[in-house]
């Protein structure tokens, strides 16, 4: 037993997580799920018990940010469109929710607010993308359009202060109601209940994503990225291919900014900036861009690491995240979860 | 009372004008030679307002400063473009990242190095000059003769120069330009440099006239941007063009509208420019 | 008296890139149910013509007909949808993707949105696909990313796509070129097959090939057509063999 065996069988463990996490299960006709779910899963159904109501309520804006990070992996990572704004159509979906929430009290809200949390935001990626999209416009500029457009929803919002609450935000914002007629009309407040309501939220978001990506939309997407001027010599309209995988993003961002608002209970306009922008490409970025599971896997893991590094940090951490940036850009540009399934 | 004001705002937007002038062309050489657009480029527009203000604090001058600024923020960039910027030439998105990330490390680093506390530094050139029957600040006028002088020089050094051939000649056809024993690496360098030294000289003569903070560069990256994307990356005048016009534009439009909505004509107007005209209002149609 | 149907005619065709010439008023018909070649030295203009017929360039001036229609300056998948299918010079397919993956996205090209969103798994379609893949001999690599294919083998599968694609014109833009001998051998046999009930051109270099496989063989050069006819004609012709053989005729 020497240093040198030691070290082999180190390497030779270390080398087989990868195929760990890859190893997986048939269940019958929803797919396939990987072992690394299996073992996952059960655990954070558990997690509320474990922990206080503070992590708990912790995990429940993580987990929103998963399904944001989810919206932007179907855009860019499997899109191939970088968007530097995506935060804008976020906080948009936010403050759309939050708006239809506090000012329309009857039944039903909930689902009212969402959708407007999915339209506003959809109607705008529409718009912009007929413009850009039909005109040809390139992918630089077409992110620095988004950057642009981001960061004019973000002024929008300081200054029009008899909607928005401007600097100071919306607060409070009523809660998520499932109403179901005859049925119940459920509110639901306290960290477990919002966290198991996010979780299967996440679930279904992740569900929805990966039967997209499968779909022939998804496979055309992903023709798209791969090479977009053959795809209209198959019979495809190109604008229109790329305006639908940006609205659909932009409407998931929007839901999921629409989830954000009566989860937390309070809003700013910071959701909308270029800091949160920021991050939500770090988080699928450092994940794995192309895998959905590398977008959660990135938000939570980012969040959760910024998190331990706490308040009197927030400097050094927003350093960290650009330096953090620039090395996954010039030397791992596949991410966790591209690593991991090489 | 009459045109007066308007006289005031002509040479406001003028101004401005100037300062977008200097750092849009930083901007526009590098995409216009790499391909590369430079999301960090208002942090070198704001690390030349902090050594202003830095050496300010150690008792200089600040024409001294003025003169030192561009020539450390160049040096800054020279060293990035060496570097981390040189390794990702062929995937141009991943440039976006990674100059996005620098953006935040420069930000970040300013902050917590030299602090994140809101400075000013005082007017250099007082006093104001009366003509056309108005009363204007010398300051800003010196700003616009500063921005027509560098930029004259900087054409001289474009059209007339070596250097510059270099540069167009890389601009048009890199891999010919090598080929023809052009050292593509070393123009790419020096065109770096120059692009966030103009930058820097920008910041130091905004200085006097603004806050200095670590995210003083984010407002002006966009203005910078839509100044770009209108005139084209590929002309000079195509850059002061779209900057008069865009200064222009809003110091016409902040008369009698919001400022923010001011800025959403701005943005829809470059809109509607780019996607009529992708190559930008004087830019020439590149064959990809 | 009817005239065979020309499922494909220019007239006039022209198209000028600054100074240079590249489709100089050019009238071209193929009739319906035809293969046929399209040969000429490099620059003659083949696949500009292509390129005009498929709307990838906007001619100068001239038009072009499809079945009758006018389709000059219509957009590439406009044309496409009416049938008009291009097999580009070097392989030109979606590298990332699977190889089954690469037909299905070219077989759904002409459906609908909402078609392509709710229809994941299409019976009939998926039926088709191994004969398919057996024609282009690439049913083992039927789940391989198309990377890894062979140069011959990505070139087969793009023939695949297109096919798929279901155009009723096909234009094959030197589909063997970079193949070895073998693959050049199977490709004529492959092209054989699938121009059966299909109108075909296909421009090609190889003599050789163009002798197993052509029936009307039209001979470009600078723009304009040179001669057409059978090869063995088209090979005695005096200006041909001029042009091949480097004396330049203006």
């Amino acid at each position: 037993m020497n240093l040198h065996s030691v070290t082999r069988s180190i390497q030779k463990l270390a080398s087989s997580v990868p195929k760990l996490t890859q190893a997986s299960v048939g269940i019958g006709r929803l797919g396939r799920i990987s072992l690394v779910t299996l073992l996952v899963l059960p655990l954070a159904v558990a997690f509320p018990l474990m922990v206080g109501r503070f992590q708990v309520g912790l995990m429940v804006k993580f987990l929103i940010f998963a399904m944001f990070a989810l919206s932007l992996d179907l855009l860019w990572g499997y899109g191939g469109i970088l968007s530097l704004g995506h935060a804008g159509f976020f906080g948009l979906g936010a403050y759309a929710t939050a708006l239809v929430l506090i000012h329309f009290d009857g039944p039903g809200a909930t689902y009212l607010g969402l959708l407007a949390g999915m339209i506003v935001p959809a109607l705008l990626a529409a718009l912009l993308g007929y413009f850009l999209f039909y005109g040809r416009v390139g992918g630089m500029y077409f992110a620095i359009i988004t950057l642009v457009v981001s960061t004019v929803l973000n002024q929008m919002v300081i200054t029009f202060i008899e909607f928005t609450g401007g600097l100071n935000g919306l607060y409070p914002i009523p809660p998520l109601t499932i109403y179901i007629p005859g049925l119940f009309d459920l509110e639901i407040t306290g960290a477990a209940p919002l966290y198991y309501s996010m979780l299967i939220c996440l679930v279904l978001f992740f569900l929805f994503c990966r039967k997209t990506v499968n779909s022939g939309f998804g496979r055309l997407t992903r023709a798209i990225k791969d090479n977009e001027t053959r795809v209209e010599y198959f019979g495809y309209n190109l604008a229109n291919g790329k305006i639908a995988v940006f609205c659909l993003s932009c409407a998931l961002a929007g839901l999921a900014g629409g989830l954000y608002a009566p989860a937390i209970g309070f809003i700013s306009p910071d959701l909308l900036g270029i800091a949160m922008t920021t991050e939500v490409l770090v988080w699928v970025a450092v994940g794995g861009k192309g895998t959905l599971t590398g977008a959660i896997l990135g938000a939570l893991l980012v969040n959760l690491i910024a998190f331990f590094l706490s308040g009197q940090l927030v400097n050094l951490w927003y350093l960290i995240m650009g330096m953090f940036l620039v090395a996954i850009v010039i030397f791992r540009p596949k991410g966790i979860m591209g690593y991991l399934r090489e | 009372m009459g045109y007066e004001p308007y006289l005031v705002q002509f040479f406001n937007g003028l101004s401005i004008a100037a300062i977008l002038i200097l750092v849009g062309y930083g901007l526009a050489v590098i995409f216009g030679m790499m391909r590369i657009i430079n999301w960090a480029h208002g942090e070198f527009f704001m690390l030349g307002a902090y050594v202003v203000f830095v050496i300010g604090e150690a008792g200089g001058s600040y024409w001294l400063a003025l003169l030192i600024a561009p020539i450390i923020v160049a040096l800054v960039g020279a060293i990035i473009e060496r570097f981390l910027v040189r390794h990702l030439y062929k995937e141009l998105l991943a440039t976006v990242l990674l100059t996005w990330g620098l953006s935040i490390c420069l930000r970040q680093l300013v902050r917590l190095v030299i602090g994140p506390e809101w400075r000013y530094i005082g007017n250099p050139l007082p006093g104001s000059m009366t003509f056309l029957g108005i009363s204007y600040p010398l300051y800003r006028l010196f700003i616009v003769v500063l921005a027509v002088a560098v930029m004259g020089l900087v054409g001289y050094l474009m059209l007339k120069t070596r250097f510059g051939l270099y540069c167009r000649a890389v601009r048009q056809n890199r891999e010919m330009a090598a080929a023809l024993g052009v050292d593509t690496d070393r123009i790419n360098l020096l065109a770096f440099a120059l692009g966030t030294g103009l930058a820097g000289l920008g910041g130091a003569v905004m200085a006097p006239l603004v806050t200095i903070q670590p995210d003083m560069g984010l407002s002006f990256l966009g203005d910078s941007f839509l100044v770009v994307i209108v005139g084209g990356a590929g002309s000079i005048m195509g850059i002061v063009v779209s900057a008069l016009l865009l200064a222009g534009v809003r110091a016409i439009l902040s008369f009698s509208i919001d400022p923010v909505w001011s800025y959403i004509l701005v943005l829809l107007f470059a809109t509607v420019i780019i996607r009529f005209r992708p190559q930008g209002l004087l830019g020439t149609k590149r064959e990809e | 008296m009817e005239r065979p149907r020309m499922v494909l005619e220019t007239r006039d065709l022209t198209k000028q890139f600054g100074g240079v010439v590249a489709v100089n008023e050019l009238n071209y018909a193929v009739e319906e149910g035809e293969l046929r070649c399209l040969i000429g030295t490099n620059g003659a203009g083949k696949t500009t013509l292509f390129n005009l017929v498929t709307g990838a360039l906007k001619p100068t001036s001239g038009e072009v007909y499809f079945r009758g229609v006018n389709i000059t300056g219509l957009s590439p998948h406009q044309i496409c949808r009416m049938g008009i299918g291009r097999k580009f010079q070097s392989p030109n397919i979606f590298q990332e993707l699977s190889v089954s993956d690469n037909i299905r996205v070219a077989a759904q090209g002409k459906s609908g949105f909402l078609g392509l969103a709710l229809h994941t798994y299409d019976e009939t379609f998926e039926d088709q696909l191994p004969p398919l893949l057996k024609s282009i001999r690439l049913y083992e690599m039927k789940d391989l990313r198309a990377s890894s294919l062979s140069h011959g083998q990505q070139q087969w599968l793009e023939i695949g796509m297109v096919l798929a694609n279901h155009p009723s014109l096909l234009l094959l833009d030197e589909p063997t070129a970079g193949m070895t001998m073998a693959e050049t051998r199977e490709t004529v046999g492959l092209i054989r097959d699938i121009s059966a009930g299909m109108t075909t051109i296909v421009i090609e270099h190889d003599i050789g090939f163009v002798r197993e496989i052509a029936e009307t063989v039209t001979v470009m050069y600078r723009g304009r057509i040179l001669a057409e006819g059978r090869l063995d004609e088209v090979e005695r012709d005096e200006m041909v063999r001029d042009v091949y053989l480097g004396r330049q005729r203006e």
